[in-house]
C-alpha cells in the first residue's frame, strides 16, 4: 500500500509551476479589490469625489483599516 | 489542482463574507451609529452645517457593508488558497484541515492581531482626518513587515524542523517573529491622538467588534476551506486508486 500512497498526487505538494500563474492572477485580483475597499478616496485616489468611501465607509472601519 | 483550490478558497471566503456581515450588523453597526452621534454633536457644537451625504447610512450599514465584507472575505479566501497549495507537503506533514487551521491562525497574527497592536481599528470621527496620509503609510509598512516576517518564520521553522525538532524550531521561528514585530513597531511612529471627549465605551466597543469580526472571517475561511479542501484531496485520491483512501 506504501507505494500507492506514494503514486497518490493528493499526498505530495503541488508543483510551483502549477501555482505561480494562479498566485499571480488572484494576487493581481485581490490587490485591486482590497485597494477598493481599504484605501481610495482615503490616503489616495484614483476617482475624484467620495462616492466609493462613503458606500464602503463602514466596512472599511469594522475591518480595522485607516480611516477619518 | 490549484485552480480547484483557489474557488474553493473564494467560495470558503464568500461564506466568511457573509457571516462577518451578519455579525457586524449586529455588534458593529451599533458601535459605528454612537460614533457618527458624537461626530455629528461636534459638527453641530462648532456650528457647521450637517455635510451633505453622497450616500445613505442605511446603504453605508447595509449594501456598502455587505459589498466591504465579502470583497475583503473573497481576496483573503482566494490569497489563502495559495498560501495553502505552497504550504501543502513542503517541508510538513500537516493533513488538509489541520494546515489550514495553522495557516489561518498565522494569517490572522500577522495580518490582523500584529498591525492592530500598533494602529487599532478606530470608529468614525476618533482620528485626525489630515494624517489620514501618514496613518495608511504607517499601517501598510506594519502589515508588510508582519507578513513578510510570519512567512520567513514559517520558513526557517520548516528548515530548522530536521535539525532541532519539530517544537523547537517552532519556538525558535517564533521568537524570531515576535522580536521583529516589537521592532518595528517600537520604531514606527504613533498613530495620532484621540479627541479627548469622545466617548471610550464606543471606542471600547468597536474595537472589540471590529476584532471580533475579523477573527470570524478567519475562522470560517480557515475551517471551511480546510473542509473543502480535504474533501477534495478524497475525492482526487479515490479517483486514482479507485479506493478510499483518505
Amino acid at each position: 500500500m506504501s507505494h500507492a500512497i506514494a503514486t497518490n498526487p493528493t499526498q505530495t505538494a503541488i508543483p510551483v509551476a502549477q501555482i505561480m500563474p494562479w498566485a499571480f492572477f488572484i494576487g493581481l485580483l485581490a490587490m485591486m479589490a482590497l485597494y477598493f475597499i481599504s484605501t481610495e478616496q482615503g490616503a489616495v485616489h484614483m476617482f475624484d469625489g467620495t462616492g466609493v468611501h462613503e458606500f464602503v465607509h463602514d466596512g472599511r472601519h469594522l475591518l480595522g483599516f485607516p480611516c477619518h | 489542482m490549484m485552480g480547484k483550490l483557489l474557488v474553493r478558497g473564494m467560495i470558503a471566503g464568500l461564506i466568511a463574507g457573509m457571516l462577518g456581515y451578519g455579525l457586524s450588523k449586529v455588534i458593529g453597526e451599533p458601535q459605528v451609529d454612537r460614533a457618527i452621534a458624537y461626530e455629528e454633536q461636534v459638527n453641530q457644537a462648532m456650528g457647521n452645517m450637517a455635510e451633505p451625504e453622497p450616500v445613505s447610512r442605511e446603504t453605508q450599514a447595509g449594501l456598502g457593508l455587505l459589498t466591504g465584507l465579502v470583497t475583503y472575505s473573497v481576496a483573503i479566501g482566494g490569497l489563502f488558497s495559495v498560501a495553502f497549495a505552497s504550504a501543502y507537503k513542503r517541508g510538513n506533514s500537516l493533513g488538509p484541515r489541520t494546515l489550514s487551521a495553522a495557516i489561518g491562525l498565522a494569517a490572522f497574527v500577522a495580518v490582523v492581531a500584529a498591525p492592530a497592536l500598533k494602529y487599532p481599528p478606530s470608529p468614525p470621527a476618533a482620528s485626525d482626518p489630515s494624517t489620514i496620509g501618514m496613518r495608511t503609510a504607517m499601517y501598510f509598512v506594519m502589515l508588510a513587515i508582519s507578513v513578510t516576517g510570519m512567512v520567513a518564520s514559517a520558513t526557517l521553522a520548516t528548515y530548522l524542523r530536521g535539525r532541532i525538532g519539530g517544537w523547537q524550531s517552532l519556538a525558535v521561528a517564533l521568537a524570531g517573529y515576535v522580536c521583529l514585530v516589537a521592532l518595528t513597531q517600537w520604531g514606527l511612529p504613533s498613530g495620532g491622538t484621540i479627541p479627548r471627549n469622545f466617548p471610550i465605551e464606543t471606542l471600547y466597543g468597536f474595537r472589540i467588534a471590529a476584532m471580533a469580526v475579523q477573527l470570524s472571517v478567519w475562522i470560517t475561511i480557515a475551517v471551511v476551506f480546510g473542509y473543502f479542501a480535504s474533501a477534495l484531496f478524497a475525492r482526487k485520491g479515490r479517483g486514482i486508486l479507485g479506493a478510499g483512501i483518505r
